[in-house]
């Protein structure tokens, strides 16, 4: 479904070059939620965003669906981003645009037909439970309420690949579950292939097919989590999941 | 006294059309390709979609130029090409041209200002899903920055007005001309004073209407 051949990324800052992601190479199966955890700057919203290219490798490249995304030309990237949903931790809903208008931006980008515009973000709303609120403003929402939009809008189109770059870590324990169980909805009822950033250990366990653990912009090791209770082996993958607590960082961290 | 008022009463009609002329057009102007410019600017820096920093770099100088000039140089050095546009140097029309060349670059620079102000991750967020440059310009950066666009608008016209009030004085006509010709040449205190006052309202009434449109405009 993805797959990242020797993909790197060096970024160029006044202090000179700096490697926030190390040569790696991972498949993502088509139908799964793969994880990818690490500490805060590991690399990990790197690796993400090099998945639909808004970060461009510095080498390497990048198979989504079989399709070369390093190889296309602007348009054709376009193209194939429509089939690629994203959503990211300050959700980044268009605030002068309803929640309707909100979700009908992703099809009006992809020109889709007028009326068909309207049924579809119906439908979408009133998946997410959120019929009620088609006219409010992002600012009239919760932040949960928020991600729902962002979440609806990523799938207008119906994308075959969910990119998530810590879609829960700015909400509040219960709202957080209710978020999570609708990523594993999108997964299981439409087969949609899930990548999830998270430095939530909850979030892996109870998600997660496979997860990828990151230190200093390496893959040091990529854990199977529902088929086989393999035994991590490197030190941080134990620390994750065996002695350390549900959480990487401490509760006060990340509400602070 | 007070009958001075009223016998200039035509004059201050007059006066107060070709400081409307002049500002509307300059605004207009500054409008019009004061936007696309500020949206250029934006959009060639470096990190932004189109990064482009050469051009970049030429846009910003040219804008960074045009806003160094005094206006009163500015005024008088483009004569030449006030009167290729419009065929003479005198009346609110010919006003306009030196007018408009000191707004395009100036609003060109609040425009950029307003799109670097919005989240750089709603702008990623409309890359992400596969908007090209022309839907992420439309339908993201000028929806967005709508609200902060208009108040640009606002401090142009107050800017303008009282730059129109310095050309007037050099042929454009308009209320600065009038406080000139009456109020200073022929000592008529009380036309100065009633220009000012006219001017003082004018600039609440712009700044209240602009204040009230950015407002319902921003949904943020
Ligand atoms: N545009 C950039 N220019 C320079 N360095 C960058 C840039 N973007 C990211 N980095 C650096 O690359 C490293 C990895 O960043 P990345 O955002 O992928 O980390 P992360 O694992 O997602 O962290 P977090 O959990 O804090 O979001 C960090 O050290 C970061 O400072
Ligand atoms: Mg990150």
């Amino acid at each position: 479904m993805i797959r990242l051949e020797n993909v790197a990324k060096t970024y160029q800052t006044p202090a000179g070059p700096y490697q926030a992601l190390a040569p790696v190479s991972l498949e993502v199966r088509e139908g799964d939620v793969y994880g990818i955890i690490g500490y805060s700057g590991a690399g990990k919203s790197t690796l993400l965003r090099i998945m639909n290219l808004l970060e461009r490798p510095t080498a390497g490249r990048v198979f989504v669906e079989g399709k070369d995304l390093t190889a296309l030309s602007p348009r054709a990237l376009r193209e194939a981003r429509h089939a690629i949903g994203m959503i990211f931790q300050h959700f980044h809903l268009f605030s002068n645009r309803t929640v309707a208008e909100n979700v009908e931006f992703a099809l009006e980008i992809a020109k889709a037909e007028k009326g068909d515009r309207e049924k579809r973000v119906r439908e979408l709303l009133e998946w997410v439970g959120l019929e009620d609120k088609a006219d409010s403003y992002p600012s009239q929402l919760s932040g949960g309420q928020k991600q729902r939009v962002a979440i609806a809008r990523a799938l207008a189109n119906r994308p075959r690949i969910l990119l998530c770059d810590e879609p829960t870590s700015a909400l509040d324990p219960r709202t957080t579950q209710s978020i999570l169980s609708l990523i594993r909805d999108i997964n299981q009822t439409w087969k949609v292939t899930v990548v999830i950033v998270t430095h939530e250990m909850d979030v892996v366990k109870q998600l997660c097919h496979k997860a990828a653990v990151l230190e200093n912009g390496h893959l040091v090791e990529e854990l199977p989590i529902r088929h086989a209770r393999t035994a991590p082996a490197s030190a941080l993958g134990k620390l994750l999941f065996q002695e350390a607590p549900e959480r990487l960082y401490p509760t006060e961290v990340l509400n602070g | 006294m007070a009958d001075n008022l009223l016998e200039l009463a035509p004059e201050f009609w007059l006066a107060l059309g070709q400081t409307f002329t002049m500002v509307g057009i300059s605004v207009g102007a500054a409008f019009l390709f004061g936007t696309p410019l500020g949206v250029l600017l934006f959009l060639t820096d470096r990190g932004q979609i189109l990064e482009r920093i050469t051009l970049h770099r030429a846009i910003n100088y040219l804008v960074n130029t045009v806003r160094s000039l005094p206006f009163v140089i500015l005024l008088v050095a483009i004569i030449p090409l006030t009167r290729l546009i419009v065929g003479t140097t005198i009346g609110p029309i010919a006003a306009s041209v030196p007018l408009s060349l000191a707004a395009i670059p100036f609003f060109a620079r609040l425009v950029e200002q307003s799109l670097r102000e919005l989240p750089k991750g709603v702008i990623e967020a409309a890359v992400a899903m596969g908007a090209s440059p022309v839907q992420l310009v439309w339908k993201v950066l000028l929806n967005e920055a709508r609200g902060s666009i208009v108040s640009a608008l606002t401090v142009t016209s107050i800017s303008l007005l009282s730059y129109s009030a310095m050309a007037g004085t050099v042929g454009g006509g308009g209320i600065g001309d009038l406080a000139i010709r009456f109020g200073y040449y022929r000592f008529q205190t009380e036309v100065m004073a009633a220009t000012v006052v006219l001017l003082i309202l004018l600039v609440q009434l712009i700044q209240f209407a602009g204040n009230r449109i950015a407002q319902r405009l921003d949904k943020k």
